[in-house]
C-alpha cells in the first residue's frame, strides 16, 4: 500500500506531465492547447528561474509580503482595540454597527483604485487595502469574542479580590485572543489577498504587479509563474499560522478536523 | 432549643443580619429576613431545598453580589466587623469554590492555582512555591503543567479546592461543589475537604441541597425554606471529629439527625 503522501506526489506529478504533454512540449503530436493559453510547467520553471536572476523576484516578493505582513500586523492591533471597546460599550456598538456591517459588505477590491489616489503607487496603498480585509475579520472575532467570555470566570476572579484591570488582563485579554488565534489563518490568507489585489490596480513592485504587466504583453509564463510563487508562499504562510495557532491554543481539547 | 453556649465565647467571623435579596427583573425575591452567625473556624451548612436562594445568599457574602445589576439588597452582612455590603475595595479574604467549573482553561493547573496570589501581587517564586504546596495537598502535583480540559471531574475539583485555598483565605465559601460528582469521589472529596479545614483551621460556609452532605461535613446546619428563603431551623450535629465518612451514615446519630432534618426539608420540597 501506498502512503497517502506518495500518493499525492503521485497525482501531481501525473498532472504536469499531463499539462506538459497538452501543451505540446513533449511531442508535437499531442499539441491539444496552445501554451499562449496555458503556458507548460517547463516554461514556468525557465521563467521563475529567470526572473530570480534578474533578481528582480526577491524584490517583488519581499514587497508583496511586506504589505501582507503590515496589513496584517495593523488589523490585529486595530481590531482587537476596536472590537474590545465596543465589546466593553455596547451603546458604540449598536450606534455604529450598522455602518460597519456595510462597509464590511462593500467587495474591498473595489476600493483599491481610491486607495492608490489616496495613497500613491507605493506600499502605503496595498497596506491600507490589507488591512481592511484583515480589520473586519480580526474585529468581529475580538468582538464576539469578549462578549462570550462566560459571567463565572469574571466573577471567581473578582471573587478572589481582583480589580477590573485585574480582570481585563486575566480573563478578557486572553479568552479574547483565543478567539483571534483561532481567525490567523484566515486574517493571514485576508492579507495577502489585500496585497496583491492593490497591487494589481496600481503599483510599482510587487508579485500581483509583475502579472498584470505580464497580462499587457500576453506573457502568460510570468502569469503562471506569479500565480505559482503566490501559491507556495500563501500556503507556507498559511502553515506557519496554523503552527502558530496550534501552538497558542495548546490549552484547547483537540478537535478531529484539525 | 438549647443555646450555643459554647460558641457564645468563641469568635464571630460572618454576621448575617436582616438580609434581603430580590431580583427586580422578575420581581422575585430570593432571601427574606436571613439572620445568622457563623464562628472564627467553623463549618456551617446550609441546607435547603434547590432553587431556594442558596446560591444567593452565597453571591451575597462573597461581594458579587452587589456588583450585580437588577438586585436590591437590604440588611447587613459582616465579616470581621465590615459589611460587606457597602464597603468600597474588593474583598481579600474570602475563597470561593461554586458549582460550576470556573478555572481558567488556557493556564494550566499550576497557573491556575496561582491565580489569587497573583491577584494579590504576590511575588512570581513564592506564589509558585505557595501553589505546588496546595497542589501536593490534593495530590495533584503531578498534573501542575497539565491544561484542565485533561483532567477528570473529580481532579478539576481538587484544583479548584486547591486555588480557593492557596491565598490563605480565612473564609471558604462553597455552593454545591460535588454536586455533578459520581459518589464514591463525592466522598474522597468529602474526606479531603475536612483535612485541609482542620489543618487551616478555615471558616466554611457549605451550601448543599443533599442532607448526607450536610451531616458528614457540618458543625451545625441552617435549614432554609422554599423562595423566599429564610431560616426554618438549626441543627447542631454532635457527631465527634475527625469523622469517617464511609462510616458516619450507620451511626445512630446520624440517623437520628438525617429523620428530623428530613422532615422539616420535605415540607419545603412540596413548596418548591
Amino acid at each position: 500500500m501506498l502512503s497517502n503522501k506518495v500518493k499525492q506526489i503521485l497525482l501531481l506529478a501525473i498532472g504536469l506531465v499531463f499539462w506538459e504533454a497538452i501543451s505540446g512540449r513533449i511531442y508535437g503530436g499531442f499539441k491539444l492547447v496552445d501554451p499562449l493559453f496555458i503556458s507548460s510547467p517547463s516554461l514556468i520553471l525557465l521563467d521563475i528561474i529567470e526572473w530570480a536572476a534578474k533578481g528582480t523576484l526577491i524584490v517583488d516578493l519581499m514587497a508583496t509580503l511586506e504589505e501582507a505582513f503590515l496589513g496584517l500586523i495593523l488589523g490585529i492591533v486595530t481590531g482587537m482595540a476596536i472590537g474590545l471597546l465596543f465589546a466593553y460599550s455596547e451603546g458604540l456598538a449598536t450606534l455604529l454597527e450598522p455602518f460597519l456591517a456595510a462597509l464590511n459588505t462593500l467587495p474591498r477590491p473595489a476600493l483599491a483604485p481610491l486607495f492608490v489616489i489616496w495613497l500613491g503607487l507605493g506600499i502605503p496603498s496595498k497596506v491600507l487595502l490589507s488591512w481592511s480585509l484583515v480589520f473586519f475579520a480580526v474585529f468581529y472575532n475580538t468582538y464576539l469574542g469578549a462578549k462570550n467570555i462566560d459571567p463565572d470566570l469574571i466573577d471567581s476572579v473578582r471573587s478572589m479580590g481582583a480589580t477590573s484591570l485585574q480582570v481585563f488582563r486575566i480573563v478578557v485579554i486572553p479568552s479574547t485572543l483565543s478567539w483571534v488565534f483561532a481567525a490567523l489563518r484566515v486574517s493571514v490568507s485576508y492579507a495577502l489577498i489585500g496585497a496583491v489585489i492593490g497591487e494589481f490596480v496600481g503599483a510599482t513592485a510587487g508579485v500581483g504587479y509583475r502579472m498584470m504587466i505580464a497580462e499587457g504583453l500576453l506573457d502568460t509564463d510570468r502569469i503562471f509563474s506569479g500565480l505559482v510563487v503566490l501559491g507556495l508562499v500563501g500556503s507556507s504562510l498559511v502553515q506557519i499560522a496554523g503552527m502558530i495557532e496550534k501552538r497558542l491554543l495548546r490549552w484547547r481539547p483537540p478537535l478531529s478536523l484539525g | 432549643m438549647e443555646p450555643y453556649r459554647v460558641e457564645a465565647l468563641r469568635n464571630l467571623k460572618v454576621k448575617v443580619e436582616g438580609l434581603n435579596v430580590t431580583y427586580t427583573r422578575d420581581h422575585v425575591q430570593a432571601l427574606k429576613n436571613v439572620t445568622f452567625d457563623v464562628y472564627s473556624g467553623e463549618f456551617l451548612v446550609i441546607l435547603g431545598p434547590s432553587g431556594c436562594g442558596k446560591t444567593t445568599l452565597l453571591n451575597a457574602i462573597s461581594g458579587l453580589l452587589k456588583h450585580r445589576k437588577g438586585v436590591e439588597l437590604s440588611g447587613r452582612i459582616l465579616i470581621d466587623g465590615i459589611n460587606v455590603l457597602t464597603a468600597a475595595s474588593p474583598l481579600r479574604g474570602i475563597g470561593y469554590v461554586t458549582q460550576k467549573d470556573t478555572l481558567l482553561p488556557w493556564r494550566t493547573v499550576l497557573g491556575n492555582v496561582e491565580l489569587g496570589l497573583e491577584i494579590q501581587g504576590v511575588p512570581k517564586a513564592e506564589r509558585r512555591r505557595r501553589a505546588l504546596e496546595f497542589l501536593r495537598k490534593v495530590g495533584l502535583e503531578g498534573f501542575r503543567d497539565s491544561y484542565p480540559y485533561e483532567l477528570s471531574g473529580g481532579m478539576r475539583k481538587r484544583v479548584l479546592l486547591a486555588r480557593a485555598l492557596a491565598y490563605g483565605p480565612e473564609i471558604l465559601l462553597m455552593d454545591e461543589p460535588f454536586a455533578s460528582l459520581d459518589a464514591q469521589t463525592r466522598l474522597l472529596l468529602h474526606e479531603e475537604l475536612l483535612k485541609l479545614w482542620r489543618d487551616h483551621r478555615i471558616t466554611v460556609i457549605f451550601v448543599t441541597h443533599d442532607i448526607d452532605e450536610a451531616i458528614t461535613l457540618a458543625d451545625r446546619i441552617i435549614l432554609l425554606t422554599a423562595r423566599p428563603g429564610s431560616i426554618k431551623g438549626t441543627y447542631k450535629v454532635h457527631i465527634p471529629r475527625p469523622r469517617s465518612v464511609q462510616l458516619i451514615k450507620i451511626s445512630r446519630s446520624f440517623q437520628e439527625l438525617y429523620t428530623r432534618i428530613w422532615e422539616g426539608l420535605s415540607e419545603e420540597v412540596l413548596y418548591a
